[in-house]
């Protein structure tokens, strides 16, 4: 691809002890691409990321940004980041400041940053630049974080779990605003486990799985892999266990009248119900389930 | 290395902002030693005439200890608990994302500290100094502030290590405690005559009383104790260098 890299990661390791929590992962960006690195808890995500920001060393393998080393990069403001803040202790922001000059500080330690005011009006913040970080909601503090961000005028911007404990319009505002900074030709690679969020913002999904890259490709074709849709229907009468013969049918679920199927052909799933002679009503088959996709392709099986 | 040292002055600038704000600095590091100072620089039990302390009076000598007792706990304050919850919150990781470097850091909180340590000297001789009126030349009390100024930088480094070794919920109790065990058998609050031969002898390696004894030296004019600045060093070298580990102990630590 003629495009440029921003981002090359080769046969990245990291092992704690006996566990191989990153195993070998490879992953390639070019500039203003957006990138979503899909998996459950303890896939490596945090520890991928921790590695290509250089707070971790690698046991093995090796992080370019924009051709230059891990630390020298975020040393030049290549690259900002939104790490997951610490568990419930707090927001990861210091106590005892305001936004403003929070903003203002982190800025100014960076050779070539963005103007404080630009960075609190992409962050939206600019209606609390006088506000006390320590009384600010969660959604704000959210914001605060991105802000910190996005000081270094960054190519790449990286984001761990960022909307983790958000409510939903919060949630949904957020990612607003990251569409908003990426639409600047900036690249973007965020870890989530909420799958909506990688179909909805990325470009691209790397599933992370144990430590290895599972797969890596188009939303859209990570959704073929594994294309999974759910048919749902209203049968009180019906016995559920005799649907598992349907046409394409991986799995079964029922509560109270409602049954669920997840099928890997859903009009091949739905002829076979009608044929079948089951009375039902309310007939719905959903939009394929990123999260359906996501569990056929790690293997794991969910509740 | 120009816009090191600049991010290190904006670093300063920007913490020592953070800790006037917070209220646990005034009541700690001033309020308590002022307080314990005014009750009992007048106390006759412990001022028994012409009794001499270290060569000096008791309202001095008890001066030098509050004075220490503020530097300290101004100077420990730059780490401990305000460290640990900045750790926890993943602020100080947040940091290691900018360009300051490490040293700056480490560097930004120990000048916080010594900051710190020399406000609350000043405020509190000069407090002591309008109810005692103790009879001192201008030299010895400027004396007297610069070794509890210089001899508090050992807390600086003992208030990062804790910072960095204790989780939040453990950080407050274990830094008062090890201040107050230093404070007590170092001396602070009683004077150390009162103590049996043997404490008397455990008292003399720790960093509270050879500050304190640096300070009393300079109020009664003698000349400076070599031993006082050794041992202060030594301490200042092994809480730093256990600081150090911890803190690098702490940067490879498993991320989930």
């Amino acid at each position: 691809m003629p495009a440029t890299a921003i981002l090359d990661v080769q046969g990245l390791c990291r092992r704690f002890g006996s566990t191989e929590a990153v195993a070998g992962v490879d992953l390639h960006m070019t500039a203003g691409e957006t990138v979503a690195l899909l998996g459950p808890n303890g896939a490596g995500k945090s520890t991928t990321l921790a590695m290509i920001l250089g707070l971790l060393s690698p046991t093995a393998g090796q992080v370019t940004i924009g051709g230059r080393a891990a630390r020298q990069a975020v040393a030049s403001g290549l690259v900002g980041a939104m790490l997951q803040s610490g568990a419930g202790a707090g927001s990861g922001l210091p106590s005892r400041t305001r936004v403003g000059e929070l903003v203002g500080f982190v800025a100014s330690l960076y050779p070539a940053p963005l103007s404080p005011p630009a960075v609190l009006r992409h962050a939206g913040l600019a209606s609390l630049a006088d506000r006390n970080v320590d009384n600010l909601s969660g959604g704000e503090l959210q914001r605060v974080r991105f802000a910190l961000a996005i000081c270094p005028d960054p190519r790449l911007l990286i984001l761990d779990e960022p909307t983790v404990g958000l409510d939903v319009s919060s949630r949904r505002s957020f990612w607003e605003t990251v569409r908003a900074f990426a639409a600047e030709g900036r690249a973007v690679l965020f870890a989530t486990h909420y799958l909506a969020e990688a179909a909805e913002t990325a470009g691209r999904v790397v599933v992370l799985h144990k430590g290895h890259v599972v797969a890596d490709g188009a939303v859209g074709e990570i959704r073929r892999t594994a294309a999974i849709r759910r048919v749902r229907f209203h049968a009180p009468d019906t016995d559920a266990g005799a649907l598992r013969a349907l046409p394409a049918v991986q799995r079964v679920r029922q509560a109270g009248g409602e049954i669920s199927l997840d099928s890997t052909d859903a009009d091949a799933t739905v002829r076979g119900l009608v044929l079948s002679g089951t009375t039902f009503t309310d007939l719905e088959v959903s939009g394929a389930a990123l999260e359906d996709a996501f569990l056929a392709l790690t293997g794991e099986e969910s509740a | 290395m120009k816009s090191h040292r600049c991010a290190l002055a904006r670093f300063l600038a920007f913490e020592l902002r953070r800790v006037l704000r917070s209220p646990g600095v005034v009541v700690w590091t001033l309020a308590f030693p002022v307080v314990d100072y005014l009750i009992n620089f007048g106390n006759k039990a412990n001022n028994p005439g012409a009794h001499r302390w270290a060569g000096t009076t008791w309202a001095v000598y008890f001066m030098v200890s509050m004075c220490a007792w503020a530097a300290i706990a101004a100077a420990s304050n730059a780490g401990g608990a305000r460290l640990a919850a900045e750790r926890a919150s993943g602020w100080t990781t947040h940091l290691r994302l900018t360009p300051l470097p490490s040293w700056a850091y480490a560097a930004g909180k120990i000048l916080t500290g010594a900051a710190l340590a020399l406000m609350a000297a000043l405020a509190l001789s000069l407090i002591a100094g309008a109810a005692a009126r103790p009879q001192l030349p201008a030299s010895a009390w400027a004396a007297m502030i610069l070794a509890c100024w210089l001899g508090s930088l050992p807390f600086a480094a003992l208030g990062i290590l804790v910072g960095l070794a204790a989780g939040t919920s453990v950080v407050q109790p274990a830094m008062v405690g090890t201040l107050l065990v230093l404070d007590v058998l170092g001396g602070l609050l009683w004077p150390l005559p009162v103590f049996p031969g043997w404490l008397q002898d455990i008292t003399k390696v720790l960093p509270t009383y050879r500050l304190a004894d640096l300070g009393r030296a300079a109020v009664a004019g003698h000349a400076l104790n070599p031993a006082d600045i050794a041992f202060l060093a030594a301490w200042t070298l092994i809480f730093g260098a256990a600081a150090a580990w911890r803190y690098r102990a702490d940067q490879q630590r498993a991320i989930a």
